[in-house]
């Protein structure tokens, strides 16, 4: 392994009430993959963006390859040899992957653009390191995966030496992130610098060589992968020990059937079927996973659960009687409680306290009411108080608006709340999307204590980690139909990813193809 | 560095017994002053740009402004005409908040207060009844009449969803244009030469509340009254709650199992009563007679007037004074300057235009706090 090709010495950068980078010192060196690892708002995006120009530091200095830069911009960024691929995708999908690829960068004379020559170019890039692009085809027509190759290429045509890649697995499924480690192994092999930024440990684990963990904006050390691990990793990131996935459980007594799909289908108003003859039971005192991968209906069966849809076709009997067609409002009151995938469009009223959060949903219960009308301030203040005790929110005031607070505390008053109404059922959306570690920890707790209280849990979440760590039973959810339901004993991220994409389908199950 | 004691500052003590309290939290407290500073730099910024346009229309800005003030608030007389203004102005900017709380936009305001003042006049007019009884008559005939001028625009909105603001603002012309043919046609006066209706009964008028020469009426403790329902229904009560949450976040609240349409629904129809009963208290206050164009667009101020106390009940009773003021010390100002007293609505279309640019004026005032008073 080389010399240090980037050095960053004490990179300061302080936003209002924050500092983001407090003194970084940060050593990659020449052809490596070195991860950065740290919790949501560690400063990982901060720095990056320093290092890739789109932020000034208010102190340090960045050298490469032993020389100090200055990068205004990404353009100097970029002229320095640094290529980004970003979370999101920067790409226009009516143009090809070639003219996505050269915008910016035509070649051939003023009046026209010599595409074969660029197109020759790429087909190169691509075979060199096996990203199976073909540069002629529309982005729109190319899949997430596909995509993010073009991204790579994007980089590489401008001939960028060391690649950051921020969050770069997040959009995809365990097969597709396999791939994707065996590109960034042969981009490193073939004399690439690779940054990788992440807070998924377990990949971090399988790919880096070196791993730089990030907290509260300090660097708390570097270490060479082949030394430590990701227990050591989590706990290097959250400042103490974590344990993910809950903790102890318990058999409860009573396991029957809270809630019972039978048959059910939806077609949404475009009169595409969503979902597809759905048949789905959940007992009390487990924690049931919904895997799949994103738009193969969860959202619609979310909906159908909670009462926002009706089912086209089907029952869902919940606690014996049939709620299809119950309004959310009959639904709630049976006792499911729903913890929305988006906090601040379902979950939250942002402007609201969060006192008066606490109590969304349920300011019609007598236990808030003075004379079945009025609002009892004393009631909501206890509620609020004993929420605010036994849930840790932490929000300096229970009169701050619930849009001030972090993602992590914001998600305690939606489960504070599901929860304080003793529901039989909890239905959980994505609950730990966006949190940092510690909250996760928290949140997947509270699912196995409520489990252990024998109630239900349905979960549904795009991460399988937490499905593998949390679920008591898995199903796997597929153009519309659960393909597959399976005990959580023994399987692995790659059994559940072939469910997911329809090619582990057992004989004579579904047909899934008619899409 | 001590990160544990970082981490555990913010998680609460030992809950305090929650007491009552006088004064609100300072949270409360400083976001209120924000709001109340946006609001009063907005007032000023137009007063000053009013004052731009008096002085290249050629009229030196302070005399009109002295002669502005001294008819609103310079006699007795103006004051008490300032006050008798405010009544149907506050009532329109209540209608129009309460329609924002709900995640209405009523922009048929003026539509609904022409109704209701038509029914409480015609209640004041044929309805014969004991004193005791016909002014409470009136005024529900009034808020019933706003309440069903603003009932098909509701209706609408709840079953085929369709926008309140397109079908209030083409209600407010067809009861313009109905209340121009009533009167003409139907409910003419005797001697039949004004374009208006006979006047209210005795019974039916609002009595005095201070003498003359201040000459106030009822009507501001009806609408005053109306404030204070309106502030507690939105602040203490469940459907208050409800209707907050809508305004807010409809997606959150359907999801919490709150019925959104129907809140909307509620927060139309209530805004159209309010609107409807501060044309009755206009008519039975002040005017006595309904003629066709008696409302000088007292929902478009009721707009500016909701708009500049930020949909706050009660800070509506402010802002319909500062707009009361106007209306009433315009009449002074055209005689003594000559500046048409429609200036005032130039006024109040400066006003919401910079109320609308609160982002600009949060910059502004941003800016002044960083640059220590500099700029304040």
């Amino acid at each position: 392994m080389g010399e240090d090709i980037i050095k960053l010495q004490g990179i300061t950068k302080v936003f209002p009430g924050v500092v983001a980078n407090d003194h970084i010192d940060l050593s990659v060196r020449r052809g490596e993959i070195h991860s950065l690892a740290g919790e949501n708002g560690a400063g990982k995006s901060t720095l990056m963006g320093i290092l890739y120009g789109l932020q000034q530091p208010d102190e340090g200095s960045i050298l490469l390859r032993g020389e100090e830069v200055r990068l205004a911009s990404p353009k100097d960024a970029i002229r320095h040899g640094l290529g980004m691929v970003h979370q999101h995708f920067m790409l226009i999908p009516k143009f090809t992957v070639t003219q996505n690829i050269i915008l910016g960068m035509e070649v051939g004379s003023r009046l026209r653009i010599d595409y074969p020559r660029a197109e020759e170019e790429i087909r190169q890039l691509s075979q060199r390191y096996g990203l199976g692009i073909d540069p002629t085809v529309r982005v729109s027509e190319l899949s997430v995966t596909m995509q993010q190759r073009v991204e790579i290429l994007k980089i590489l045509y401008r001939k960028a030496e060391i690649l950051i890649f921020d969050e770069p697995t997040a959009v995809l499924t365990p097969q597709e992130i396999d791939e994707f480690c065996d590109i960034l192994t042969r981009l490193r092999d073939s004399g690439k610098t690779i940054l990788f930024i992440s807070h998924k440990l377990a990949e971090v684990e399988k790919i880096s060589d070196r791993v730089t963990v990030i907290r509260r904006g300090r660097v708390v050390g570097t270490l060479p992968m082949a030394e430590t691990n990701q227990q050591e990793l989590a706990t290097l990131m959250v400042g103490r020990e974590v344990r993910l996935g809950g903790g102890a459980r318990r058999q409860v007594e009573d396991s029957g059937v809270l809630l019972d799909i039978r048959g059910v289908h939806y077609v949404n108003h475009h009169g595409v079927e969503r979902i597809k003859g759905v048949d789905l039971q959940l007992h009390r005192g487990e924690i049931l996973g919904v895997a799949g991968v994103d738009g193969n209906g969860q959202e619609e069966l979310e909906n159908l659960l909670c009462g926002k849809r009706k089912p086209s076709a089907g029952t869902i009997s919940f606690l014996g009687q049939d709620i299809a067609g119950k309004s959310v409002k009959e639904i709630k009151k049976m006792g499911m409680g729903v913890i929305f995938e988006d906090r601040h469009k379902d979950g939250l009223v942002l402007d609201f306290s969060v006192r008066e959060n606490l109590i969304l949903g349920f300011q019609d219960q007598r236990r808030f009411l003075k004379a079945g009308v009025f609002l009892d301030k004393k009631k909501v203040e206890e509620n609020a108080r004993r929420l605010q005790e036994d849930f840790d929110i932490r929000c300096g005031s229970l009169d701050a608006p619930a849009g001030k607070l972090s993602g992590g505390n914001q998600q305690k008053i939606i489960i504070a709340r599901e929860m304080s109404s003793d529901p039989e059922m909890v239905m959980a959306i994505q609950p730990t999307r966006g949190l940092d570690l510690g909250a996760v920890s928290f949140v997947q707790d509270k699912l196995v204590e409520a489990r252990n209280q024998g109630k239900g849990v349905l979960l549904f979440s795009l991460e399988l980690d937490e499905v593998l760590q949390v679920s008591d039973r898995i199903a796997v959810i597929f153009k519309g139909q659960i393909v597959k339901v399976l005990k959580n004993e023994g399987v692995t991220k790659e059994q559940l990813g072939a469910y997911m994409l329809g090619v582990a389908q057992e004989e004579g199950l579904h047909e899934a193809a008619n899409a | 560095m001590k990160p544990q004691t970082l981490e555990r500052e913010g998680a609460s003590p030992a809950p305090k017994p929650p007491r009552k309290r006088l004064i609100p939290p300072p949270e409360k407290l400083r976001a209120a002053g924000l709001e109340a500073a946006i609001s009063l730099l907005a007032f000023v910024l137009s007063i000053v740009t009013g004052g731009i346009i008096l002085a290249i229309l050629g009229v030196n800005p302070f005399t009109a402004y002295a002669a502005l003030f001294q008819g609103a608030l310079g006699s007795p007389s103006a004051i008490g005409g300032t006050i008798n203004r405010m009544i149907p102005i506050i009532l329109a900017g209540l209608a129009v908040a309460v329609g924002q709380k709900g995640s209405v936009f009523n922009i048929g305001v003026e539509g609904q207060l022409i109704v209701g003042g038509l029914l409480g006049c015609l209640a004041g007019i044929y309805i014969p009844a004991p004193a005791a009884l016909h002014l409470p008559i009136c005024m529900l005939a009034s808020m019933l009449g706003g309440l069903l001028w603003a009932l098909i625009p509701a209706w609408l909105r709840l079953k085929k969803n369709v926008g309140e603001v397109f079908t209030t603002i083409m209600f407010n012309y067809v009861a313009k244009f109905l209340l121009g043919y009533l009167v003409v046609k139907v409910f003419v006066n005797a001697g039949g030469q004004l374009s208006a209706t006979e006047k209210i009964r005795d019974s039916a008028r609002l009595p005095a509340l201070v003498a003359k020469p201040y000459n106030i009426n009822v009507g501001i403790l009806v609408a005053v009254l109306a404030v204070v329902l309106v502030a507690i229904f939105i602040q203490k009560t469940r459907w208050g709650y409800e209707m907050r949450a809508t305004g807010y976040n409809r997606d959150a609240s359907s999801s919490a199992g709150i019925n959104v349409g129907r809140n909307m629904f509620l927060a139309l129809l209530l805004s159209g009563a309010l609107a409807g009963l501060g044309g009755c208290l206009e008519i039975n206050g002040t005017v006595f007679r309904v003629f066709e164009s008696y409302s000088p667009g007292y929902g478009a101020t009721g707009i500016a007037v909701a708009l500049l106390a930020k949909n706050n009940p009660v800070a509506v009773l402010l802002t319909a004074f500062l707009f009361g003021a106007m209306r009433n010390g315009a009449a002074l100002m055209q005689m003594s300057t000559g500046v048409s007293s429609e200036f005032v609505s130039i006024v109040q279309g400066l006003i919401i235009i910079f109320v609308c640019s609160e982002n600009f004026i949060r910059y502004l005032l941003k800016k002044a706090q960083k640059r220590g008073v500099k700029y304040a």
